[in-house]
């Protein structure tokens, strides 16, 4: 049974007003299959000796698949520039947790404390 | 109700891994351990000795059985470093447990939502919010999953 919205017969593919962007299905299907590829990746690489590197593109591919999940899953791809420039200044809050902690972190032991010599 | 499904596919995988957190917590109630939580600190002691890096490389091949994320060598390592690790752990995974408890939650409202025809065209708010939700605490496992169990697997 299918009930006649009003709107729908005014939707076109950027009819924002009333549906907002439309993802089609393959796309979606298409990011998880990657996002699958890639947790197979991340999880080989981890076994193979890299140093100091194997954070490194841990992590990098996290922020990849990440990005996958901002972009199409939560529909930023296709979203207004206010919304990506707040998302923007909420990870740049997050950032500076991250690297003012980290500095802390790094920075430890490269002076002696007070009355510690 | 299939754009439900298709905004719960990607993270049912991580939820199909965060089975490990889950067992985790079962395994650790049964193993004999003391686990207190005091301000968001997670402490652990061991009932017997104090030797945590035997309960915990024990309590470790336990949770695995075996599988590719069987740490190979943690004899030896620094017990306050096991211990932190630890602490980390369970808050980071707990916290993320409390969040996909809570998602579930919401999914199922609107699964039934959903079922009776609430959503259309012109009203389909809660959908696209509970996505956002979701997806936030996907990104959340896409980060915590290499930095919790893939770090040092290669040693």
């Amino acid at each position: 049974v299918t009930t006649h919205v009003g709107t729908a017969e005014h939707d076109t593919p950027h009819g924002d007003e009333a549906v907002g962007h439309v993802v089609p299905l393959p796309i979606y299907f298409a990011v998880f299959v990657t996002l699958l590829v890639f947790t197979g990746v991340t999880a080989a690489v981890a076994f193979v000796d890299l140093g100091h590197l194997n954070i490194a593109v841990a992590l990098t591919i996290a922020i990849i698949k990440a990005s996958l999940v901002l972009l199409y899953f939560m529909h930023l791809r296709y979203s207004s520039r206010l919304t990506l420039l707040f998302v923007g200044i909420a990870f740049f809050w997050l950032g500076t947790m991250i690297v003012l902690t980290m500095s802390d972190v790094v920075s430890r032991g490269w002076f002696g404390a007070a009355g510690l010599g | 109700v299939t754009l439900l499904l298709t905004l719960a596919a990607a993270p049912l995988f991580d939820a199909l891994v965060d089975g490990f957190s889950v067992d985790d917590t079962a395994t650790w109630a049964h193993s004999g351990a003391n686990v207190s939580v005091s301000g968001g600190v997670v402490t652990v002691n061991s009932t017997t000795n104090g030797d945590y890096e035997g309960y915990v490389t024990t309590r470790l091949r336990r949770i695995a059985g075996g599988t590719v994320f069987t740490p190979e060598d943690w004899d030896g390592a620094d017990p306050q470093h096991v211990e932190l690790f630890y602490s980390l752990y369970f808050v980071m995974t707990g916290l993320h447990a409390l969040h996909m408890v809570i998602g579930i939650g919401i999914l199922s409202v609107l699964v039934v939502m959903a079922l009776r025809g609430r959503f259309g065209p012109s009203y389909f708010t809660p959908v696209e919010l509970t996505g956002l939700y979701w997806h936030f605490v996907d990104i959340i496992w896409i980060l915590l999953f290499p930095l919790l169990y893939l770090v040092e697997r290669h040693s």
